[in-house]
Protein backbone atom coordinates (compact mmCIF):
# COMPACT_ATOMS: atom_id res chain seq x y z
CA UNK A 1 0.00 0.00 0.00
CA UNK A 2 1.36 3.51 -1.14
CA UNK A 3 -0.47 5.02 2.04
CA UNK A 4 -2.40 4.96 5.49
CA UNK A 5 -5.43 3.60 5.34
CA UNK A 6 -6.53 6.12 7.68
CA UNK A 7 -6.18 8.32 4.61
CA UNK A 8 -8.72 6.20 2.36
CA UNK A 9 -11.08 6.31 5.35
CA UNK A 10 -11.15 10.22 5.33
CA UNK A 11 -11.15 10.32 1.61
CA UNK A 12 -14.69 8.07 1.79
CA UNK A 13 -16.09 9.78 4.66
CA UNK A 14 -15.76 12.91 1.98
CA UNK A 15 -12.43 14.84 3.12
CA UNK A 16 -11.60 16.05 -0.16
CA UNK A 17 -7.71 16.66 1.05
CA UNK A 18 -7.40 13.62 1.93
CA UNK A 19 -8.97 12.80 -1.95
CA UNK A 20 -6.16 15.09 -2.84
CA UNK A 21 -3.46 12.62 -1.47
CA UNK A 22 -4.99 9.54 -2.03
CA UNK A 23 -5.14 10.52 -6.24
CA UNK A 24 -1.65 11.91 -5.26
CA UNK A 25 0.19 8.82 -4.58
CA UNK A 26 -1.24 6.58 -7.08
CA UNK A 27 -1.73 8.45 -10.18
CA UNK A 28 1.83 7.59 -11.45
CA UNK A 29 1.50 4.05 -11.19
CA UNK A 30 -2.19 3.77 -12.34
CA UNK A 31 -1.23 6.42 -15.54
CA UNK A 32 1.65 4.22 -16.01
CA UNK A 33 -0.73 1.07 -15.92
CA UNK A 34 -3.54 2.90 -18.75
CA UNK A 35 -0.28 3.67 -21.04
CA UNK A 36 0.70 0.03 -21.26
CA UNK A 37 -2.94 -1.14 -21.40
CA UNK A 38 -4.33 1.46 -24.05
CA UNK A 39 -1.24 1.78 -26.19
CA UNK A 40 -2.01 5.64 -26.76
CA UNK A 41 -0.32 8.29 -24.40
CA UNK A 42 -1.72 11.31 -25.58
CA UNK A 43 -5.08 9.65 -23.71
CA UNK A 44 -3.80 8.59 -20.93
CA UNK A 45 -4.30 11.66 -19.23
CA UNK A 46 -8.17 11.48 -19.85
CA UNK A 47 -8.40 7.63 -18.97
CA UNK A 48 -6.28 8.81 -15.89
CA UNK A 49 -9.00 11.16 -14.86
CA UNK A 50 -12.18 8.99 -15.39
CA UNK A 51 -10.13 6.13 -12.74
CA UNK A 52 -10.56 9.04 -10.16
CA UNK A 53 -13.68 10.28 -11.20
CA UNK A 54 -15.14 6.90 -10.72
CA UNK A 55 -13.15 6.16 -7.98
CA UNK A 56 -14.72 9.66 -6.18
CA UNK A 57 -18.45 8.75 -6.69
CA UNK A 58 -17.62 4.67 -5.93
CA UNK A 59 -15.31 5.44 -3.05
CA UNK A 60 -18.58 5.16 -0.57
CA UNK A 61 -19.16 1.66 -1.30
CA UNK A 62 -15.55 0.66 -0.44
CA UNK A 63 -16.41 -1.82 1.82
CA UNK A 64 -12.62 -1.67 3.92
CA UNK A 65 -9.82 0.50 3.21
CA UNK A 66 -7.42 -2.98 2.90
CA UNK A 67 -9.47 -3.88 -0.32
CA UNK A 68 -8.74 -0.61 -2.01
CA UNK A 69 -5.48 -1.74 -4.26
CA UNK A 70 -7.48 -4.55 -5.90
CA UNK A 71 -10.49 -1.76 -6.27
CA UNK A 72 -8.55 0.75 -7.56
CA UNK A 73 -7.22 -1.80 -10.52
CA UNK A 74 -11.12 -2.74 -10.68
CA UNK A 75 -11.71 0.80 -11.94
CA UNK A 76 -8.46 0.88 -13.92
CA UNK A 77 -8.99 -2.35 -16.12
CA UNK A 78 -12.91 -1.26 -16.33
CA UNK A 79 -11.92 2.04 -17.68
CA UNK A 80 -9.31 1.05 -19.83
CA UNK A 81 -11.46 -1.82 -20.99
CA UNK A 82 -14.11 0.96 -22.01
CA UNK A 83 -11.90 3.21 -23.80
CA UNK A 84 -10.44 0.29 -25.79
CA UNK A 85 -14.42 -0.50 -27.09
CA UNK A 86 -14.98 3.45 -28.04
CA UNK A 87 -11.89 2.89 -30.09
CA UNK A 88 -12.65 -0.01 -31.66
CA UNK A 89 -16.69 1.22 -32.51
CA UNK A 90 -14.51 4.45 -33.95
CA UNK A 91 -12.22 2.08 -36.48
CA UNK A 92 -9.34 3.76 -35.51
CA UNK A 93 -5.93 1.85 -36.15
CA UNK A 94 -3.69 1.84 -33.26
CA UNK A 95 -1.28 -0.33 -34.32
CA UNK A 96 -0.62 1.70 -37.67
CA UNK A 97 -0.24 5.09 -36.83
CA UNK A 98 2.30 6.67 -35.13
CA UNK A 99 0.47 8.33 -31.81
CA UNK A 100 0.97 12.60 -31.65
CA UNK A 101 2.84 12.20 -28.15
CA UNK A 102 5.11 9.54 -29.86
CA UNK A 103 5.85 12.08 -32.82
CA UNK A 104 6.65 14.58 -30.22
CA UNK A 105 9.05 12.29 -28.06
CA UNK A 106 10.67 11.18 -31.69
CA UNK A 107 10.97 14.97 -32.40
CA UNK A 108 12.15 16.34 -29.59
CA UNK A 109 15.05 13.47 -28.80
CA UNK A 110 18.17 15.31 -30.43
CA UNK A 111 21.00 12.73 -31.20
CA UNK A 112 21.84 9.60 -32.48
CA UNK A 113 22.11 7.31 -29.57
CA UNK A 114 19.02 8.82 -28.17
CA UNK A 115 17.62 8.80 -31.20
CA UNK A 116 18.12 4.92 -31.87
CA UNK A 117 16.83 3.96 -28.28
CA UNK A 118 13.92 5.79 -28.72
CA UNK A 119 13.26 4.02 -31.73
CA UNK A 120 13.87 0.74 -30.36
CA UNK A 121 11.14 1.19 -27.83
CA UNK A 122 8.46 2.46 -30.25
CA UNK A 123 9.51 -0.39 -32.46
CA UNK A 124 8.68 -2.75 -29.15
CA UNK A 125 5.77 -0.64 -28.16
CA UNK A 126 4.03 -1.11 -31.70
CA UNK A 127 5.35 -4.46 -31.61
CA UNK A 128 3.33 -5.74 -28.60
CA UNK A 129 0.15 -3.55 -29.60
CA UNK A 130 0.19 -5.31 -32.97
CA UNK A 131 -0.02 -8.31 -31.12
CA UNK A 132 -2.60 -7.69 -28.49
CA UNK A 133 -4.51 -6.45 -31.45
CA UNK A 134 -5.14 -10.64 -31.99
CA UNK A 135 -7.15 -11.04 -29.15
CA UNK A 136 -10.47 -9.55 -27.56
CA UNK A 137 -10.21 -6.06 -25.43
CA UNK A 138 -11.35 -8.49 -22.24
CA UNK A 139 -8.05 -11.08 -23.09
CA UNK A 140 -5.61 -8.26 -24.01
CA UNK A 141 -6.10 -6.25 -20.59
CA UNK A 142 -6.19 -9.57 -18.98
CA UNK A 143 -2.55 -10.68 -20.48
CA UNK A 144 -1.15 -7.06 -19.54
CA UNK A 145 -2.33 -7.26 -15.94
CA UNK A 146 -0.47 -10.41 -15.75
CA UNK A 147 2.35 -10.30 -17.84
CA UNK A 148 3.24 -6.98 -17.90
CA UNK A 149 1.74 -5.43 -14.95
CA UNK A 150 3.02 -8.49 -12.94
CA UNK A 151 0.13 -9.29 -10.97
CA UNK A 152 -0.61 -12.75 -9.59
CA UNK A 153 -4.04 -14.87 -10.07
CA UNK A 154 -4.84 -13.94 -6.42
CA UNK A 155 -4.56 -10.46 -7.56
CA UNK A 156 -6.12 -10.97 -10.48
CA UNK A 157 -9.02 -12.86 -8.51
CA UNK A 158 -9.62 -10.28 -6.21
CA UNK A 159 -10.14 -7.90 -9.45
CA UNK A 160 -12.11 -9.69 -11.42
CA UNK A 161 -13.97 -11.85 -8.97
CA UNK A 162 -13.62 -14.80 -10.98
CA UNK A 163 -11.84 -17.68 -9.46
CA UNK A 164 -8.15 -18.66 -10.21
CA UNK A 165 -8.96 -21.84 -12.45
CA UNK A 166 -11.50 -19.60 -15.13
CA UNK A 167 -8.78 -17.18 -15.14
CA UNK A 168 -5.75 -19.38 -15.57
CA UNK A 169 -8.10 -20.95 -18.96
CA UNK A 170 -8.58 -17.66 -20.61
CA UNK A 171 -4.50 -16.52 -19.52
CA UNK A 172 -3.25 -19.56 -21.14
CA UNK A 173 -5.88 -19.15 -24.47
CA UNK A 174 -5.19 -15.57 -24.90
CA UNK A 175 -1.11 -15.96 -24.13
CA UNK A 176 -1.17 -18.88 -27.08
CA UNK A 177 -3.12 -16.75 -29.52
CA UNK A 178 -0.56 -13.85 -28.73
CA UNK A 179 2.07 -16.70 -28.97
CA UNK A 180 0.86 -17.82 -32.71
CA UNK A 181 0.77 -14.12 -33.84
CA UNK A 182 4.40 -13.47 -32.39
CA UNK A 183 6.01 -16.84 -34.13
CA UNK A 184 4.39 -15.85 -37.68
CA UNK A 185 6.28 -12.05 -37.25
CA UNK A 186 8.90 -13.92 -36.28
CA UNK B 1 10.92 -30.40 -31.31
CA UNK B 2 8.40 -28.42 -31.32
CA UNK B 3 7.70 -28.18 -27.81
CA UNK B 4 10.90 -26.75 -27.52
CA UNK B 5 10.46 -24.17 -30.48
CA UNK B 6 7.52 -22.96 -28.31
CA UNK B 7 9.24 -22.93 -25.72
CA UNK B 8 11.94 -20.65 -27.29
CA UNK B 9 8.75 -18.14 -28.69
CA UNK B 10 7.22 -18.45 -24.90
CA UNK B 11 10.87 -17.40 -23.69
CA UNK B 12 11.37 -14.50 -26.27
CA UNK B 13 7.84 -13.17 -25.81
CA UNK B 14 7.98 -12.63 -22.29
CA UNK B 15 11.42 -11.15 -23.06
CA UNK B 16 9.31 -8.95 -25.53
CA UNK B 17 7.00 -8.17 -22.76
CA UNK B 18 9.46 -6.90 -20.37
CA UNK B 19 10.81 -4.88 -22.25
CA UNK B 20 7.37 -3.27 -23.40
CA UNK B 21 7.40 -2.72 -19.75
CA UNK B 22 10.75 -1.00 -19.83
CA UNK B 23 9.38 1.18 -22.72
CA UNK B 24 6.79 2.35 -21.37
CA UNK B 25 7.50 3.25 -17.97
CA UNK B 26 5.39 4.84 -14.98
CA UNK B 27 4.71 8.50 -16.10
CA UNK B 28 4.21 11.50 -14.16
CA UNK B 29 0.80 13.41 -14.65
CA UNK B 30 0.72 17.12 -16.18
CA UNK B 31 0.21 20.18 -14.54
CA UNK B 32 -3.19 20.29 -15.42
CA UNK B 33 -3.95 16.46 -14.10
CA UNK B 34 -5.59 17.49 -11.31
CA UNK B 35 -7.04 20.64 -11.81
CA UNK B 36 -8.94 18.89 -14.91
CA UNK B 37 -9.95 16.66 -12.42
CA UNK B 38 -11.49 18.48 -10.07
CA UNK B 39 -13.93 20.38 -13.11
CA UNK B 40 -14.81 16.81 -14.19
CA UNK B 41 -15.87 16.45 -10.49
CA UNK B 42 -17.58 19.36 -9.98
CA UNK B 43 -19.42 18.88 -13.49
CA UNK B 44 -20.58 14.98 -12.91
CA UNK B 45 -21.94 16.70 -9.27
CA UNK B 46 -24.23 18.87 -10.46
CA UNK B 47 -25.47 16.42 -13.35
CA UNK B 48 -26.34 14.75 -10.43
CA UNK B 49 -28.11 17.26 -8.26
CA UNK B 50 -29.65 19.17 -10.97
CA UNK B 51 -30.75 15.36 -12.67
CA UNK B 52 -32.44 15.20 -8.27
CA UNK B 53 -34.12 18.25 -8.56
CA UNK B 54 -35.53 17.51 -12.24
CA UNK B 55 -36.50 14.18 -10.26
CA UNK B 56 -38.36 15.88 -7.25
CA UNK B 57 -40.05 18.49 -10.08
CA UNK B 58 -41.45 15.46 -11.78
CA UNK B 59 -42.81 13.80 -8.57
CA UNK B 60 -44.19 16.81 -7.29
CA UNK B 61 -46.14 17.82 -10.30
CA UNK B 62 -47.27 14.28 -10.63
CA UNK B 63 -48.30 14.25 -6.97
CA UNK B 64 -49.90 17.94 -7.79
CA UNK B 65 -51.56 16.34 -11.36
CA UNK B 66 -53.30 13.47 -9.42
CA UNK B 67 -54.26 15.34 -5.83
CA UNK B 68 -56.45 18.06 -8.97
CA UNK B 69 -58.17 14.74 -10.73
CA UNK B 70 -59.13 13.71 -6.93
CA UNK B 71 -60.68 16.68 -6.25
CA UNK B 72 -61.76 17.69 -9.55
CA UNK B 73 -63.69 14.36 -10.51
CA UNK B 74 -64.49 12.64 -6.73
CA UNK B 75 -64.53 14.83 -4.35
CA UNK B 76 -66.42 18.39 -5.72
CA UNK B 77 -69.34 16.39 -6.94
CA UNK B 78 -69.81 14.76 -4.06
CA UNK B 79 -70.14 17.53 -1.80
CA UNK B 80 -71.83 19.97 -4.60
CA UNK B 81 -75.39 20.68 -2.70
CA UNK B 82 -78.22 19.52 -4.70
CA UNK B 83 -80.34 21.44 -6.29
CA UNK B 84 -83.28 23.23 -4.67
CA UNK B 85 -85.44 22.97 -7.54
CA UNK B 86 -85.45 20.15 -9.86
CA UNK B 87 -88.91 21.59 -12.00
CA UNK B 88 -89.58 24.60 -13.30
CA UNK B 89 -91.52 27.43 -11.32
CA UNK B 90 -94.46 26.61 -13.65
CA UNK B 91 -94.13 23.54 -13.19
CA UNK B 92 -94.49 23.51 -9.14
CA UNK B 93 -97.75 25.43 -9.54
CA UNK B 94 -99.25 23.22 -11.58
CA UNK B 95 -98.55 20.50 -9.27
CA UNK B 96 -99.95 22.41 -6.19
CA UNK B 97 -103.09 23.13 -8.41
CA UNK B 98 -104.09 19.91 -8.91
CA UNK B 99 -102.75 18.95 -5.14
CA UNK B 100 -105.52 21.23 -4.28
CA UNK B 101 -107.68 19.84 -6.69
CA UNK B 102 -107.97 16.41 -5.16
CA UNK B 103 -108.20 17.61 -1.91
CA UNK B 104 -111.16 19.97 -2.31
CA UNK B 105 -113.27 16.49 -3.82
CA UNK B 106 -115.34 15.25 -1.68
CA UNK B 107 -115.00 11.50 -0.51
CA UNK B 108 -117.09 9.58 -2.66
CA UNK B 109 -118.06 11.99 -5.17
CA UNK B 110 -117.37 11.02 -8.44
CA UNK B 111 -117.78 13.28 -11.96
Amino acid sequence: MLIEFELIEKAKNGDEGAFNQVVQAYRKRILGTIARLIGKPEDVEDVGQEVFLRLYFSLDQLRAAEVFEPWLYRLTVNAAYDYLRRQKRRHEHRMSDLSEQQVMMADASAGGKQQAEEDRRTKVREMVQSLLGKVSEEDRILLMMKEVEGLSLKELEQIYKVNENALKVRLFRARQRVLKAFEGQD
Amino acid sequence: MERMDQGGANEKLDALFAQYREACPDREASASFMPRLWERIEARRSAVSSSWFRLWAEVWLLATLAVAIVIGGVLIPRFENPPAYQASYVDVLTAADSANEVAALPIGETE
